[in-house]
């Protein structure tokens, strides 16, 4: 396996995927971030469409101010924890200094003071991770989406969630209901525990490399969905993993949600065999109304074609083999 | 930051497919509040009210200010029973809201007009519609689909963007 | 940095505040500072010698801005067989504690108009903290107090120095009881909150339905006694498996569970939220949850509280 390919999270541990499964595990370790060689482009291009539609990628509301530091703390203890080398950070008492290697920044702010800053806690901090951030708040035994910075939505809109509580979020997806899986995965949310943080995978296929599948720009990128062949599909279609991490806020009880995307195009997910066999059976029997959720019916056939190819391929080689 | 979190915390999403009231008996007391006189649902509640011989008072749609005095004046075990269109409804509610209420003190009636508010994927106006299922966009043009994905925060329904190459439901 | 889990503290200072209360102040191992809390959260804590080990949840009853330190106030229970004996004539400056992060499933409404506590004795603890949260907001409160006697009644002097006016002792051997009807003619918006022993929690949660408040107003803590005190070991098959895996009496069958590489996930690990609930296809449970309905009861064991009362139980794994 080439370096791209050993550190992408594939999400099927078998050729079958329970959907409305708490699919999640305990973190290890318990870093709400990962740095990868990718960092520099994307901080690149996060900062540029937080630029160019502030609005668009960055929402909170008001009260969500001694959370947003807590984030602060939180990601940047993990950034130096983990990756000591590329981040220092300094404090005399609630005057701290954040120094980045990798984007040659150093940032001096008062901890807890948000006029310090350039821009609101959680918005600052975003800007130094390849994560989105997205931060609940409980109150009254319920979970709201009170805050997030969000450059890289699959399909999602940050200014329309804002607000919602954990099920409303969750309304567009089928059958997320009716099996009891909202109610399962709000209590096990509700329940969650400082210090015992979460990680899930989330998976979907995008038509095209595009990190920032906006809705607000879904006229743009979604065509591509309407352009996939049996000859192109290897490198237009990409499997999108998002890894997205869970941690309790022990101040002020509210819930980070970090998520990490990752995209494969599909000519290189094929050339790990026992890959190839467990996405292709995942893919496959993926009933209809997900399929149709995830935005794979427009090209269904080719992608099926093109994986009825590569599965082919494979047992001809195999045969070549043999004979 | 902006606007404050009261507002969506506290708002709910208003039941429009309840025609009757339920009376809840053991109450401390009842308040019934209509926008119009001689609706059924009123009608029929205050005669279970007044066979069960239950505290209440009927109250006909005044003064914002004063219907705010009123609930913000009640004690715990007071429930209110609110009849009216969907704009009195809403203010309603955001002034019971405002004393104390929450939705487990409170039945609603929500009758008349049928429209809804539709948020544009794109470019995030909000518009009136009735009941279409794809609608074009009176700010950016662009065609969108109709869903029952609601937010409180913006009292809208999400509207998909659709795309002339295809007959819509694809979008997602 | 960032504390790891559990957290390594000491036991930095030891007060006697009642005849049998005393509160434990503990600074973590390493210097660092601890992580924040907010008012009703507890720890978890763990102490003991040799094979000897208590697990005990303590509410912490210090101000939640010092990060320096955490308190915790323990009473000496009559006919105990662990914990507290362990705590009040073992437990001496410089000992040694492991604890959990602070969690809290007992936190204060944000939308209530008004707070109205009820402590009997010791629960008390929870209330120290969520006071001075509620002031710092500039949140209206009050506090209903019950203990035997003024002497008996612990913090009396710092609640009655920092929020006169706002709090009422009730002391039974001067004839005075505390009592639920105090719910009755508050304000719409109220929201109550009990802490004490189970049967006075259950008659003021009765007592609050009935007098009209949302189930949602109505907040109360509740620790479940832990189930080391009585516990036997106990085996467990995985049906789909075959694996067969043993339950020591001071291991809880999730711990065992996940130490073998079962991946269960679970939240609060106190019987709450029913996260960890696993499918049982024979054997006989001893439930100790708080969430299973009777119908899950039949075919569904809380692995973080609940245990065998067989010698095996097979489950559906
Ligand atoms: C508390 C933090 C969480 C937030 C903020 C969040 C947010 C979201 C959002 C915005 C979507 C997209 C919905 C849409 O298409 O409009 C989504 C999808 C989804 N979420 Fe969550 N979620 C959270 C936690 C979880 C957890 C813990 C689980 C499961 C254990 C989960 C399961 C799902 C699933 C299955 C989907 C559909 C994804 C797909 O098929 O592509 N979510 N979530
Ligand atoms: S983890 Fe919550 S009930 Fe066991
Ligand atoms: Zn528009």
């Amino acid at each position: 396996m080439n370096d791209a390919l050993s550190r992408f999270p594939f999400p099927f541990k078998k050729g079958t995927y329970d959907y409305y499964a708490n699919n999640s595990i305990p973190l290890q370790p318990p870093y709400s971030i990962e740095v990868t060689p990718a960092y520099q482009h994307e901080i690149h291009l996060k900062r540029r469409l937080l630029n160019k539609a502030h609005s668009r990628c960055y929402q909170s509301l008001s009260h969500t101010e001694e959370a947003q530091w807590e984030v602060v703390e939180l990601v940047l203890h993990h950034l130096t924890a983990a990756y000591p080398k590329e981040f220092l950070l300094h404090k005399e008492k609630d005057n701290w200094t954040f120094i980045n290697q990798l984007t040659g920044e150093e940032e001096r702010f008062v901890f807890g003071d948000a006029a310090s800053l350039p821009f609101e806690p959680l918005d600052f901090v975003g800007r130094h991770v390849q994560e989105d951030l997205i931060l609940m708040m409980q109150r009254d035994a319920e979970l709201f989406l009170e805050a997030g910075q969000l450059c890289f939505p699959g399909n999602w809109s940050l200014v329309f969630k804002l607000g919602m509580t954990f099920h409303e979020i969750h309304e567009p997806i089928p059958g997320f209901f009716e099996r009891g899986a909202a109610d399962k995965i709000r209590t096990f949310l509700l329940h969650m525990e400082a210090g015992r943080p979460w990680m899930r995978n989330n998976w979907s296929l995008t038509a095209g490399n595009f990190l920032d599948t906006f809705p607000e720009t879904y006229h743009e990128w979604g065509i591509h969905r309407h352009r996939v062949t049996v000859d192109n599909a290897g490198s237009l279609i990409h499997l999108r993993v998002e890894v997205q991490k869970l941690f309790r806020l022990p101040g002020t009880q509210g819930i980070l949600f970090t998520i990490h995307t990752h995209m494969l195009p599909l000519k290189q997910l094929v050339r790990q065999r026992e890959w190839l066999h467990r996405f292709t059976q995942v893919v496959t029997q993926l009933p209809d109304e997900i399929a149709d959720y995830k935005g794979i019916t427009p090209y269904k056939q080719p992608l099926f074609a093109y994986l009825h190819k590569q599965m082919e391929g494979e047992k001809e080689e195999k045969n070549e083999i043999r004979q | 930051m902006k606007s404050d979190n009261e507002k969506i915390v506290n708002k709910f999403v208003i039941q429009t497919k309840r025609r009757k009231f339920t009376f809840v008996p053991n109450r401390r007391k009842s308040i019934i509040l209509a926008e119009e006189t001689n609706l059924e649902a009123v009608d029929e509640l205050l005669r279970e009210v007044k066979n069960r011989g239950a505290a209440y008072s009927l109250i006909d749609a005044g003064e914002k200010k004063e219907i705010a005095d009123l609930f913000a004046r009640q004690k715990i075990g007071t429930y209110l029973y609110l009849a009216g269109t969907p704009q009195r409804i809403k203010e309603w509610t955001a002034m019971a809201v405002k004393a104390g209420f929450t939705e487990e003190e409170m039945q609603i009636v929500c009758y008349g007009a049928e429209e809804q508010r539709l948020f544009c994927a794109h470019c995030h106006h909000i518009q009136t519609i009735g009941k279409e299922d794809a609608v074009q966009c009176a700010h950016c043009g662009m065609q969108l689909e109709v869903s029952s994905h609601y937010s409180r925060l913006h009292d809208a329904y999400y509207g998909y963007i659709q795309l002339p190459c295809s007959d819509g439901g694809e979008s997602r | 940095m960032i504390h790891g889990t559990p957290i390594q503290t000491v036991v930095k200072e030891i007060e006697q505040v009642t005849p049998r209360v005393k509160r434990f102040t503990l600074a973590p191992a390493d210097g660092r500072e601890l992580p924040r809390f907010s008012g009703g959260a507890h720890i978890l804590t763990r102490v003991g010698v040799g094979e000897q080990v208590w697990q005990r949840p303590y509410s912490l009853c210090g101000d939640p801005h010092i990060r320096a330190v955490y308190q915790i106030a323990i009473r000496l229970q009559k006919n105990s067989l662990g914990g507290s004996v362990f705590w009040h004539h073992q437990v001496r400056k410089g000992q040694k504690v492991t604890i959990s992060w602070p969690q809290n499933h007992f936190p204060m409404s944000h939308r209530a108009r008004h707070h109205v506590f009820f402590a009997a004795g010791i629960g008390i603890t929870p209330f120290l903290p969520m006071m001075a949260d509620a002031e710092e907001r500039g949140e209206t409160f009050e506090l209903h107090y019950a203990a035997p006697t003024r002497e008996q009644c612990a913090f009396y002097d710092e609640i009655q120095s920092r929020y006169k006016g706002c709090c009422r002792f009730y002391f039974s051997q001067e004839g005075k009881r505390m009592r639920p009807d105090v719910m009755k003619d508050q304000s719409v918006g109220t929201h109550v909150y009990f802490c004490g022993p189970a049967a006075m929690v259950e008659a003021y949660r009765k007592a609050a339905i009935s007098y009209g408040y949302p189930q949602k107003s109505i907040h109360y803590e509740l620790f479940i006694p832990p189930a080391v005190e009585d516990a036997k070991p106990f085996e467990v098959e995985l049906r789909h498996s075959g694996k067969t895996l043993q339950v020591p009496a001071e291991k809880t069958l999730l711990e065992v569970l996940l130490n073998s590489g079962v991946e269960v996930p679970f939240a609060c690990r106190m019987g709450r939220c029913g996260t960890c609930a696993v499918g049982v296809a024979a054997g006989e449970v001893k439930h100790r949850d708080v969430i299973l309905s009777d119908e899950e009861k039949k075919t569904k064991i809380v692995s973080c509280v609940s245990r065998s009362t067989s010698t095996k139980l097979v489950l559906d794994f």
